[in-house]
């Protein structure tokens, strides 16, 4: 073990300065980073322009949805001068901006309440709630994926998958019911209301009541995601790494652990950061079913009312929860592996 | 079938047998019943030796290789036995558990496998992957096998071992990469390393370097090396004794210099003649050839560059390229990966715009043409490509595909009719030698080489006046790759068009071109007629690269591999046809 071989054309480097590409590690991972933030940056920038077209493109303007139908043409004219609306569009954009940075999106024409009150108070909730639903389900999901591509082909791997296309396929609200039904109403397990409350302290502290909304949130992304961790980990056991690491004496379980589960991981991942606005979608049916406060509950109500303010403020945080999701997803996936990091692909 | 044991040395028998392999069958269960894969293989590997494998694809050679190390998939039946020597026992691995497979693989054998580029976790530094090797046989510290990682790099010629350690596999080339994944093999210190077609995805400068890193740590460690390999110059440049597969069959077996030399089964000499060497003995087929050469030039590349973008910076793949191709002319064009051959066929076919100078077709400038013009002018120019597998649609028929460029280009400016298209269809799948009715099969009904003439039909369905051929036989066993090549050299013959032939494989162009240019890093080195460049390169690196192509002739490629290292060290003597001697595998030139 002792003795070097130099490489035979005795120019062990001959290889490196083939022109094969190397990839040169520019920066690494901190600039890796910084670079895709400004990229998310850039895109909520974006959004914010669209929003702001929207809430300019309401029927009468925004000065006629706020006052209503019966305000005069000289009210408006008013609060038009007052709120700068009779200034150039550019300005008026700048001007939104700078209000929607400090947190100012407005007020709610029903609520009484600013939007940015009636988001920052259920925006937490929801966000206990999907974080549950998505920790339990990826806590399910990415073993059930692996056991099944071990299992290919066998019993208990059509069974699951089964399982999971028949509950990808149920509608969430029937689903929503259907749990009620079996574990509230005949079993008497947990309640079949949400826990109430203002803050998220209070939403924890009666836990009994979280569990039908989490999993009925959750059994979606199990059936999805599942499925997703069960190809990829098929994919990458047929790989040629794996017959080498067998061939060295990794034990087969070993293989799987070691070397497969981190590069299976790798485009599931990506496909969990998008799948964030999803599951915001999947949350507007959990909380109306279960009467839950959150931002499901709160943008169903302000659709249900016209009121535009409320609505467009959760399309801005939604849209920000996109962006954020992929822009986790790729730092994450950067963090696996390490091809990625030179932002090649 | 008792094929005779390689034992030449005069051993006392078991002492030194590593593995010997008895009546060896394997099956596998398909959908569509059962595949016999292997029929009864006996072999025997013996300390130190090197026991070359040889074959084409699907004559069970790498089947035989898995085997050894019982990394078959479930769906193989087996019987007979593989015995491992461990220690003072043979264990066999036809019959050995999943448990016990785990404990001798690594430790008593080990495998080198044919693509680097996938053999290595990506995610896994190189040193965890080495370590990892250690650490499943050995109770040693974590730290300790991430030392002896280290130690393992820099015995197998990789320099700056720790930092390299510390990366990641795609920040090495392939030939690093497969010294890496020779450290892993050797990281027990097995007493038998199996590799699979170790240097078949490598250029052959870095061919030659992986065989002699594989000679010198055989030689130094006394492991035995079982070499699956179709390169009949790999053989003559690592073995010591050969066995010659055919059908799941050994149908030959002996000393390398027996096989090589002197063949005795029809298909070892089969396979002997059919691969191409340099020089051939002949060169007057071609001579003949070149005075059919005309005046006119259908291809002429004037001080091409050409640049990729990568990561926002320019790399030059192509640095002021001049080349020219006349009408009934084979120009060769040679490098290794990355020279920018296949970069330059591209702007010949009008897929890449030269960022400067200029690529004229038939005296028409390509970036100059703008629409019915452009596509008249590239009508007259047919490809080729390495894979034909792929560069056929697999949901169209032969017919369909062959009739596309019919199709979209017409003949003459008028369209054609669809019975006039069928009889063009018929009549170029004739020329390539294709049975009644091909036209009315799907690609994935044919063979790799009968593929490969479809998409040689296809090429030429225009009469074009340049072909580009990009690898052609690249992917191809090489009785395959003889008869495509003569298929294409009696279509060039019979059509006189020029043709660029790109290929890495200096055996083939020599055999097939009249002029040739070899390209490194972009640059022209060197361009003239095949004989003068191959017989006398006035390069370094042209003599270095036809120094490095292996040779079945086991005297003459340990003059070559002499000759070689002579290039490598500096020392400049010799650079001409003395280091190139002829008449490969001659019958007589001495069983050294």
């Amino acid at each position: 073990m002792t003795t070097a071989i130099p490489a035979a054309s005795g120019t062990p480097g001959a290889e490196a300065a083939a022109p094969v590409p190397v990839r040169a590690q520019r920066g690494g991972f901190g600039r890796f980073l910084i670079r895709r933030v400004l990229q998310a940056l850039a895109v909520v920038l974006v959004v914010s322009v669209i929003v702001f077209a929207l809430l300019h493109a309401l029927p009468g303007g925004p000065a006629r949805g706020v006052l209503g139908q019966q305000a005069t043409p000289e009210q408006i004219a008013a609060f038009e001068a007052a709120n700068g609306l009779d200034q150039p569009v550019v300005l008026q954009y700048l001007s939104f901006l700078g209000r929607s940075l400090t947190g100012d999106l407005g007020e709610s024409y029903l609520l009484n309440q600013s939007v940015a009150d009636a988001i920052g108070l259920r925006l937490p909730k929801t966000l206990l709630l999907t974080g549950l639903s998505l920790v339990v389900a990826v806590l399910v999901a990415l073993p059930v994926g692996v056991y099944q591509a071990v299992r290919r082909n066998r019993a208990v791997d059509y069974w699951l998958s089964t399982l999971a296309i028949v509950a990808y396929s149920t509608p969430t609200f029937f689903l929503g019911m259907l749990l009620i039904l079996l574990l509230s109403q005949t079993a008497g397990l947990f309640p079949a209301a949400a826990p109430q409350g203002n803050g998220v302290l209070d939403v924890l502290s009666q836990p009994a009541g979280l569990v039908l909304p989490v999993l009925t949130g959750a059994v979606p992304i199990v059936a999805t995601f599942s499925r997703y961790m069960r190809s990829s980990t098929l994919d990458n056991l047929g790989e040629d790494y794996v017959r080498t690491a067998r061939a060295k004496g990794t034990a087969y379980r070993a293989v799987v652990l070691r070397h497969v589960l981190r590069n299976s991981l790798t485009p599931v991942v990506a496909m969990l950061g998008y799948y964030l606005p999803v599951m915001f979608g999947g949350a507007l049916v959990v909380e109306q079913l279960f009467n839950y406060p959150g931002m499901g509950l709160l943008f169903w109500s302000a659709a249900q009312s016209s009121d535009f303010p409320v609505l467009l403020g959760c399309v801005l945080v939604i849209s920000v929860a996109t962006v954020v999701g992929s822009l986790l997803a790729d730092v994450v996936q950067a963090l696996l592996d390490p091809r990625t990091r030179g932002g090649m692909r | 079938m008792s094929a005779p044991t390689s034992g030449t040395g005069g051993e006392t028998p078991a002492d030194d047998v590593v593995l010997r392999i008895r009546d060896l069958n394997v099956t596998f269960t398909t959908g569509s019943g059962d595949v016999p894969a292997l029929r009864g293989i006996d072999l025997e590997v013996r300390r130190g030796r090197v026991v070359a494998l040889v074959g084409e694809s699907g004559s069970g050679k790498s089947v035989t290789s898995l085997s050894v190390l019982g990394l078959l998939p479930s769906t193989a039946r087996i019987t007979g036995s593989v015995e491992l020597a461990d220690g003072g026992r043979l264990r066999d691995v036809a019959a050995a558990a999943e448990d016990e497979l785990v404990d001798l693989r690594g430790r008593v054998v080990s495998m080198v496998f044919q693509e680097p580029m996938t053999a290595l976790n990506p995610t896994m530094t190189l040193g965890d992957q080495i370590a990892e090797a250690v650490l499943n046989h050995e109770r040693v510290p974590r730290a300790a096998a991430r030392e002896r990682a280290v130690e393992l790099l820099r015995s197998v010629g990789i320099p700056e071992p720790e930092r390299r350690a510390r990366q990641y596999p795609h920040e090495l080339s392939g030939g690093q990469r497969q010294r890496v994944v020779i450290a892993i093999a050797l990281a027990c210190e097995p007493r038998l390393i199996v590799a699979d077609e170790p240097t078949t995805a490598l250029d052959v400068t870095v061919q030659a370097e992986i065989l002699d890193l594989l000679r010198e740590l055989v030689a130094q460690r006394d492991t035995a090396l079982l070499l699956v390999t179709h390169n009949m110059g790999v053989v003559a440049d690592i073995a010591s004794d050969v066995a010659v597969m055919k059908g799941g069959r050994i149908v030959e077996h002996g000393p390398v210099e027996q096989v090589l030399l002197a063949p005795e089964h029809e298909y070892t000499r089969t396979l002997l003649d059919a691969v191409p060497a340099v020089p051939p003995a002949s060169r007057e087929a071609r001579v003949r050839e070149v005075e059919r050469v005309s005046s006119e030039v259908v291809l002429d590349l004037r001080g091409v560059s050409l640049d990729y973008r990568v990561q926002g910076r320019h790399v030059r793949a192509v640095d002021a390229l001049d080349l020219t191709v006349r009408a009934g002319e084979m120009l060769g064009l040679v490098g290794e990966s990355g020279s920018g051959k296949s970069t330059a066929g591209r702007a010949c076919l009008g897929l890449l715009a030269p960022s400067e100078g200029e690529v004229l077709l038939l005296g028409t400038s390509v970036a100059k043409a703008r629409g019915r013009a452009r596509r008249r002018l590239l009508a007259d120019v047919g490809v080729v490509f390495q894979d034909p597998g792929a560069s056929l649609d697999p949901r169209k028929l032969v017919g369909e595909s062959v009739a596309e460029p019919l199709a979209i280009h017409g003949r003459d400016g008028r369209r054609l009719s669809a019975a006039e298209r069928h009889a063009r269809v018929r009549e170029l799948l004739d020329a390539v030698r294709l049975p009644a009715g091909a036209e009315r099969r799907y690609p994935h009904e044919f063979s790799g080489g009968q593929r490969q003439r479809i998409g040689l039909a296809r090429a030429l369905a225009l009469r074009p006046r340049l072909l580009v051929a990009d690898e052609p036989t690249s992917a191809l066993d090489v009785s395959v790759q003889a008869e495509v090549l003569q298929v294409l050299r009696d279509l060039h013959d019979e059509l006189g068009f020029g043709c660029l032939f790109i290929s890495h494989d200096l055996g083939v162009v020599h055999e097939l071109t009249d002029r040739v240019a070899v390209l490194r890093a972009g640059r022209l080195v060197e361009s003239g007629p095949t004989a003068d460049v191959f017989g006398a390169p006035r390069e370094l690196y042209t003599a270095e690269l036809l120094a490095s192509v292996p040779t079945p002739d086991p005297a003459a490629q340990r003059e070559r591999r002499a000759a070689r290292h002579r290039l490598a060290s500096g020392v400049v003597v010799g650079v001409g046809p003395d280091t190139a001697p002829g008449s490969s595998a001659a019958p007589g030139s001495g069983a050294a």
